[in-house]
């Protein structure tokens, strides 16, 4: 029996990484050990008002903060039955684009490019490749310029409150926006020349499920109230409201992620799994990016999530500008914030995520205090399946030694764009 | 040039890595320094400070390091080292951001960056922060109004 230990896939107190027991050149065993803290902040938010709730929630993730406090909105505002606006939707909608560009830029350029180019970090690809450093630098800026002009900072949203905003963006904020976004288009080119120029990673193939926020008739991050998984070609739906359907958590020895699977299989979550089960996401401008990295979806390699991300970058640019002369073009209404009044009841909040489905669901007792939370992540519920992919990686692999497995499994975790180690960042000495 | 940039780092759902957070907290309170300082607040993300830190002599971050004295403070003139290979699957450590930002923008090469350090020996989820540290956090702000100070 030998062992192939990584250990450096997270930084949450120390634990996380992965595990891939053989025997001979047989797989044994698989693990991806996850220790997320998220599943333990819900503890944070018992017995807090309705409107402590998303500044609190939106500080799991510093990537995420827009995620984690929309789809808290939308939790509470279900729970307390408040219909904000359509302005408000909007905005939100626009929010989460600008979330998805940064995150997105983060993930391409500084984390999935170096392994491609075969280089320890995006500091020693920025000494060979500067421009494409720089690139991904003024995409994530973009991005963070319009989570500050529409959440108020560029990190941890202030102005999105339970029922709508506290403050809404200024024409001359719009407009600065737009600018942003029209010098983006060639960046955007640019980014796809090189994710394109970047060698093949089809190392690990498998039919795989995919799960997403089901919207038929739009592009939508944030609106939707129905689930969909696909798988081998059928489609099935599950109301939002009736998630735990989707995920039928279980807990395993290994890992403080529980494992989510749907008929007793896994499935992923993420750029892939919107891509597949929202076809018309495909708009021209994202089928042309596609098909410029060679993306065809259903995919059976996880490593196409990268593509797919990329090609989510070119589309939320265009929507993102769509949705800002659409701004510029009606006008914002400084309409203020529906009226919330406590009550009693459950709610639940369902968005897409820049890494896939984001679950918030909150009990709140007549006061408007919350006595039971869930909140379930897109890692997490990726976690069974990177396990599938994991094995499936070492199976398939012609190559045996141990540095060559290694790097094609951390490629494989890194293409899920896990969101492991953002709770915490202690420098280690 | 705009005034001198103070960041805190660090995030306040984990207990003792909040405490470069709760420290600009009390900083960005005092109206005595708002008129010549600005005070943000960045979570564990260097990098969407980029624009704010454009067109400043001088940025000082606080952040939490870890180590076997909790509460004690040091102050680094260069940033911590980095480790050669990039250890995290999701984000750059913050060092590593701000060496990542400082390598491609020039415009960030000749602005002076401090590191106030604050030891603590663990994170765990929770909203509050050690004894130790949080009896800490009076100094580490006196010691970031000392730096200010410094010409």
């Amino acid at each position: 029996m030998s062992t192939i230990v990584i250990d450096h896939l997270a930084r949450v107190e120390g634990h996380g990484g992965i595990t891939v027991e053989l025997e001979g050149d047989a797989v044994k065993n698989v693990r991806f050990d996850v220790f997320e803290g998220a599943r333990l902040l819900e503890g944070l938010v018992r017995g807090r008002r309705y409107d402590e709730i998303a500044p609190i929630v939106s500080r799991i993730c510093s990537i995420c903060s827009p995620a984690h406090c929309l789809t808290s909105l939308k939790a509470t505002e279900n729970a307390l039955g408040v219909q904000v606006s359509p302005q408000t939707e909007f905005l939100r909608e626009l929010l989460l684009r600008g979330e998805s560009i940064q995150s997105h830029a983060l993930h391409l350029f500084f984390l999935a490019v170096p392994d491609y180019l075969d280089r320890p970090s995006a500091i020693a690809v920025a000494a060979e490749h500067p421009a494409a450093v720089m690139l991904g630098l003024r995409l994530k800026r973009l991005g963070n310029l319009i989570q500050e002009t529409i959440g108020g900072r560029a990190i941890h949203p202030v102005n999105a409150v339970p029922g709508g905003f506290g403050r809404v963006p200024t024409a001359d904020q719009l407009i600065a926006i737009r600018g942003a976004l029209m010098e983006a288009i060639p960046d955007a080119e640019a980014m796809l020349d090189l994710i394109a120029s970047l060698p093949d990673a089809g190392f690990c193939h498998t039919p795989t499920a995919y799960a997403a926020l089901h919207s038929p008739d739009s592009d939508r991050y944030y609106a939707g109230a129905e689930l969909m998984i696909v798988s081998n070609g059928d489609r099935a739906t599950v109301p939002a409201a009736d998630y735990r359907s989707l995920t039928n958590e279980k807990p395993v020895a290994h890992s403080h992620a529980k494992h989510s699977t749907f008929h007793g299989n896994p499935f992923m979550v993420g750029s892939l799994a919107r891509l597949t089960v929202n076809p018309s996401r495909l708009t021209e401008r994202s089928a042309t990016a596609a098909g410029r990295l060679k993306l065809s979806i259903p995919s059976d390699n996880p490593m196409d999530n990268n593509k797919a991300q990329a090609v989510e970058l070119v589309n939320d640019l265009g929507l993102a500008l769509d949705m800002v002369e659409r701004l510029i073009h009606d006008g914002v209404k400084d309409e203020g914030c529906v009226p919330v009044t406590p009550r009693a009841g459950t709610g639940v909040g369902v968005t897409e995520a820049p890494r896939g489905l984001l679950v918030h669901s909150y009990t709140y007792d007549e006061q408007g205090c919350v006595v039971a939370a869930d909140v379930i992540t897109p890692t997490a519920m990726n976690a069974a399946s990177l396990e599938q992919h994991l094995r499936k990686t070492v199976e398939q692999s012609a190559e045996r030694d141990e540095a060559t497995l290694k790097k094609k499994l951390q490629m494989i975790a890194r293409a899920y764009d896990p969101c492991i180690s953002c709770s915490v960042h202690l420098i280690r000495r | 040039m705009k005034p001198d940039l103070v960041i805190g780092l660090g995030n306040p759902l984990m207990g003792d890595d909040g405490a470069g957070a709760a420290a600009a907290e009390v900083l960005a309170n005092d109206r005595r320094l708002a008129r010549r300082v600005d005070v943000i607040s960045a979570d564990t993300d260097v990098l969407s400070c980029a624009n704010q830190m454009e067109r400043r002599r001088r940025v000082l971050l606080i952040d939490a390091v870890e180590g076997d004295i909790p509460g004690s403070i040091s102050v680094l003139r260069e940033s911590p080292p980095l480790a050669g290979q990039q250890q995290h699957a999701h984000h750059l450590s913050a060092p590593a951001m701000l060496a990542l930002l400082r390598q491609v923008t020039p415009t960030l090469r000749d602005t002076e960056f401090t590191w106030i350090l604050v030891t603590v020996n663990s994170a765990s989820v929770g909203m509050q922060l050690s004894p130790e540290v949080a009896a800490a956090i009076p100094k580490v702000v006196e010691r970031v109004r000392q730096e200010l100070r410094r010409r």
